[in-house]
């Protein structure tokens, strides 16, 4: 199955891109999804990782629009054609 | 007394009269400053049903304890006034230079009154205070204004400003100091307008007391770091600006598009921060002592658009953007320029285009009525000349400059003002983030985000994370949101500072800088009781329970497309309960027993 992923900000400087096609296996979960993308964007994983293996305070991870927290979090299945937008810590008002 | 200056400077324009008064250490202990000192001084001293536009109707100009001091980002103040746009008590903050100027020149407030025959400028240099002319400088925008008052007064004066926008009493002219920070909201400029006030300009040499400075300085080192160490407060805001919010709010599909009827912008990132940030920011801005900088100068070199300022902020990347349907950076960065220069509140003149977008689209409005101006969604052109046409007072600019709701009223279609109590919301669509649809519902002074900022924790997660999606526990955040941020408003300090710092950190440092004793429940009563405060003058100008409420539009119109597809407000889920927590009765009055709880 393919997804489409989005990336912003800082994490955006890292992939290099707004957007790209991900091919992942049919019921791939995020936690799956991260391990593919930290593997092929190394300084992704200190970026949105502790050493814990936690999300960092404030990260932000949409699945369709939707926190992935108010989901299943990493166990969040994936399905063909979502998106997932990975957003660092930011603010404004 | 400490923090403060303990001195009040009341200046009746019409009878050319300067006096000073002493600041009563109780009123400033119960209400801090700012938003909560001028409020309760026009409750005391202004009838809440007078025309705001009218003498009767005073304008107050109001630092808090912390503005000036090194606690971080304390360099706010706020015109207190009652609104022309809303009705309402209004209330709007800004940053930069001049509140700590007004507490340096040894005042924590000024309360201007009645109306000047002819229009003049205050210069303050400290106790000196002198009513001048100002015939020339009627008609000059704000760059000129103030360039022009630094050279007549002092190069290193703060200047505080109305440009021509609110001569011409545009309901939503703000009042703008150091060029690029504005107290934006509610018309307080046409009201400075009104009384033919053209500029305060300040210069102070003094300091702000302080009774241990070394305590006070562990407390400013403990809280700075605190929003150091914030992603947020440390570098987020400093990199991107606000204007990054406009692709996650895109991305969960509440970014209003096209006057609220869509929440999904497809190529909403050609605006947003990323994009800023590659191309016209030439470097952040911060105002005084403040870490974040979130401010941007920016510059767009393209002929069509030329221009240097201040800004895009997300509201305003937002309101002449999306909200528009225009997703063209640097023309929305060249109608910011014009707003600044002409002193307009960027949101709501976008919102109002919007609206005139949406009337004309519908057949409502027609060409003959804009002098042919195409006011149809996406029209660049269009957009920067109506922002033209409204700053120069010209043609349909003229109904541009009445706000979005009396526009669609006068072809008796209010139902497209995107507004609550005439003022219209910013840019977090309320049918896909429950809780600020009740903040919107709820504050003091109509469409408003900064009042109660459910964003942080609907959004942005900070400091907690609660699903946008639900109604559950959004009343009570609401409240929390706009007790803590009432506090914050009459400290001085900048709202952005609680991307790091809560009611707690505000207790130290007020207590540090003070000397008073300040809890963190005591700094949430502060702003319990301001919210009653305004609650109570918007009460007696006429406003009611009834006026608590959304657009039509967001009630009954699902979102038709995006990530939030199908999502309507659940306003009525929330009311109740918000109203009980707060010990309002069902119709939303302040019980007898709370106000006296609160010593209102
Ligand atoms: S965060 Fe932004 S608005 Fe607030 S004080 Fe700092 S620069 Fe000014």
């Amino acid at each position: 199955m393919r997804i489409i992923l989005r990336t912003f900000a800082d994490y955006r400087e890292i992939t290099g891109t707004k957007e790209m096609l991900i091919d992942l296996k049919e019921g791939q979960t995020m936690g799956g999804l991260f391990t593919v993308l930290t593997c092929k964007y190394p300084p992704l994983r200190r970026q949105m990782f502790q050493d814990s293996g936690d999300l960092r305070q404030f990260v932000i991870v949409l699945v369709n629009g939707r926190n992935i927290e108010f989901l299943h979090g990493m166990d969040t299945r994936l399905e063909e054609g979502d998106v997932v937008a990975l957003f660092p810590p930011v603010a404004g008002g | 007394m400490y923090g403060w200056k303990g001195t009040i400077l009341r200046i009746n324009l019409e009878k050319g009269t300067v006096v000073t008064e002493e600041l009563p250490a109780d009123l400033a202990k119960k209400y801090l400053g700012g938003r909560g000192l001028g409020t309760y001084y026009m409750g005391v001293e202004v009838d809440p049903r007078i025309d705001p536009l009218s003498p009767e109707n005073k304008l107050i100009f109001a630092a808090g304890p912390l503005s000036g001091t090194n606690a971080p980002s304390a360099g706010h103040y706020d015109v207190v006034t009652k609104g022309p746009l809303t009705g309402t008590i209004a209330a709007s903050s800004s940053g930069g230079m001049f509140g700590p100027m007004l507490k340096y020149a040894g005042y924590d407030m000024i309360i201007f009154e009645g109306m000047a025959s002819r229009p003049v400028y205050v210069w303050i240099m400290d106790d000196k205070v002198e009513l001048r002319d100002a015939g020339a400088l009627w008609g000059k925008t704000v760059p000129e204004t103030t360039e022009a008052l630094r050279e007549e007064t002092d190069e290193e004066a703060s200047v505080a400003c109305i440009g021509p926008a609110g001569e011409r009493l545009v309901l939503f002219a703000n009042v703008m100091n150091e060029c690029g920070r504005a107290a934006g909201r509610s018309g307080v400029g046409a009201v400075m307008g009104s009384k033919n006030l053209k500029a305060v300009v300040v210069r102070g040499t003094g300091a702000v007391q302080i009774p241990d400075p070394k305590a006070f300085r562990d407390t400013v080192i403990k809280t700075s770091a605190k929003i150091r160490e914030n992603p947020v407060g440390g570098s987020g805001l400093r990199l991107y600006g606000t204007d990054v919010l406009v692709n996650i709010l895109n991305e969960v599909g509440a970014l209003p598009t096209r006057n609220f009827r869509e929440s999904y912008f497809p190529t909403a990132d050609k605006v947003g921060g990323e994009t800023l940030a590659k191309t016209l920011l030439t470097r952040p801005r911060g105002c005084y002592s403040c870490i974040i900088s979130c401010g941007r100068a920016s510059r767009v070199k393209n002929p069509a658009y030329e221009g240097m300022g201040e800004g895009p902020e997300y509201e305003t990347a937002w309101s002449l953007g999306p909200d528009c349907g225009i997703d063209d950076l640097e023309a929305v960065t060249k109608a910011n320029f014009i707003c600044n220069d002409y002193g307009m509140d960027t949101i709501t003149m976008g919102s109002t285009i919007a609206c005139a977008m949406d009337l004309y689209e519908s057949g409502i409005i027609k060409a003959a009525d804009t002098e042919g101006l195409q006011l149809t969604f996406g029209n660049v052109a269009a957009m920067v000349e109506a922002v033209r046409k409204t700053a120069l007072g010209e043609g349909f600019g003229k109904k541009l400059a009445l706000g979005s709701y009396r526009l669609a009223e006068s072809y008796g279609h209010p139902e497209y003002s995107m507004t609550v109590k005439k003022q219209e919301m910013p840019a977090y669509d309320p049918r896909a983030i429950q809780g600020i649809g009740l903040n919107y519902a709820t504050s003091s002074r109509g469409g408003c985000h900064v009042r109660g900022y459910t964003i942080s924790p609907e959004i942005l997660g900070q400091p907690l994370s609660m699903d946008r999606t639900v109604t559950e526990g959004k009343a009570n955040i609401t409240m929390i949101f706009q007790n803590l941020t009432s506090a914050i408003d009459a400290s001085g300090m900048c709202l952005f500072a609680t991307f790091g710092l809560g009611a707690e950190d505000l207790a130290l440092l007020l207590s540090a800088a003070t000397g008073e004793s300040y809890s963190a429940d005591a700094v949430m009563e502060i702003g319990d009781r301001i919210y009653n405060m305004e609650r109570l003058f918007n009460f007696k100008a006429g406003l009611s329970g009834a006026d608590d409420r959304l657009p039509e539009r967001l009630i009954k119109n699902p979102i038709p497309a995006g990530p939030s597809k199908g999502m309507v407000s659940r306003l009525a889920e929330m009311l109740p309960e918000y109203y009980k927590l707060r010990g309002w009765d069902d119709a939303g009055t302040p019980t007898p027993e709370k106000l006296k709880s609160l010593g209102l």
